[in-house]
């Protein structure tokens, strides 16, 4: 798998001066997403592994996701609330997988 | 190495050599080292407060292995340091859980291991009165050098994370960053065997990984 761009820029800043009491304060909110990077370091398998495991995905979907990964250099694995979102990207990080989390942008 | 299938139990067994399990051995205690030494909250001895799991730093951190180990959860700066003051530590301490499980299953495997066939080896001496030199193999066949341990789910997850882990902290030493730095030759000898025993990594979670899915 390759590597995620380090220096990524986000799309908008909107949320960068916005506190996460503010945040809690904005409504309607947008959806969150867990985005998962591809890096070269981790296997194939393993990531379709942590997939299943974590999310309960099949194996069928866990290897889709992760072949998305791998050739366009990130996917989208789940999308919810904020905190839900930050939960996932924790564990993600405690399997070793190169995660983060956003707000669906405004179009 | 060889790993049995999970069986009905939903147990995995590894039989490591003497060798694979001293390197491995050797390489967790690393990554604990590693981790303690940026973390060192993470060894109070207060379990209340070590169950807090805060206190993160507000940056990823300046060595490669334990950035990579620990990479931002936000895109943004400023987010990605609010979430590390608070997710941080307990992320380091689930680390640290997770390679101490395996180093415990390693130390009790080789005390199995150790009790019978150093007790054979000094009967040996005594009734032949020979040296140290003398004795081959202390009597002991290849399979008393292999070591049995036995993964529960829980252990299973400790052992694929933590067998990650060190390959992540061995590709950020290595310098692998994309996929064509994997093909790049070695520097020295020593690059040459830290690449080794990186894909011998990769074959052994490989394995695991396959096997657990019977």
């Amino acid at each position: 798998m390759a590597s995620p761009g380090l220096k990524h820029t986000p799309a908008h800043d909107s949320h960068t001066e916005q506190s996460l009491s503010t945040h809690l304060l904005d409504k309607p909110s947008l959806p969150w997403q867990t985005i998962v990077w591809d890096d070269p370091v981790n296997l194939m398998s393993y990531v379709s592994f942590v997939f299943q495991r974590h999310f309960g995905f099949s194996r069928e979907h866990a290897e889709e996701l992760m072949l998305r990964v791998h050739h366009d250099g990130h996917a989208i694995v789940a999308e919810g609330s904020r905190e839900a979102m930050e939960m996932h990207v924790e564990a993600m990080h405690d399997y070793g997988l190169w995660a983060t989390l956003r707000q669906v942008s405004e179009q | 190495m060889k790993i049995s299938r999970k069986d009905a139990g939903g147990t995995t067994s590894l039989h490591l050599h003497r060798d694979e399990a001293d390197l491995i051995d050797t390489l967790v205690t690393q990554l604990v080292s590693l981790y303690r030494e940026y973390s060192p909250a993470s060894v109070t001895l207060d379990p209340l407060l070590a169950s807090l799991d805060i206190g993160g730093a507000s940056s990823i951190p300046t060595d490669p292995a334990l950035a990579r180990l620990l990479p931002n959860a936000y895109e943004d700066e400023k987010l990605a340091g609010d979430f590390r003051q608070v997710a941080e530590q307990g992320i380091v301490n689930r680390k640290i859980l997770d390679a101490e499980s395996v180093l415990v299953q390693i130390a009790a495997s080789r005390l199995e291991q150790a009790v019978p066939s150093d007790v054979a080896a000094l009967l040996d001496e005594t009734d032949s009165g020979a040296t140290h030199d003398d004795l081959p193999t202390f009597g002991m066949d290849e399979n008393e050098r292999i070591f049995t341990i036995s993964l529960d789910e829980q252990t299973f997850l400790s052992w694929v994370k933590t067998l990650t882990s060190m390959r992540l902290a061995l590709a950020a030493r290595l310098g692998i960053e994309t996929e064509s730095d994997l093909d790049r030759e070695p520097a020295d000898d020593m690059e040459a065997n830290t690449q080794a025993v990186y894909h011998w990594l990769a074959e052994f979670i490989e394995a695991l990984i396959h096997a657990h899915q019977g």
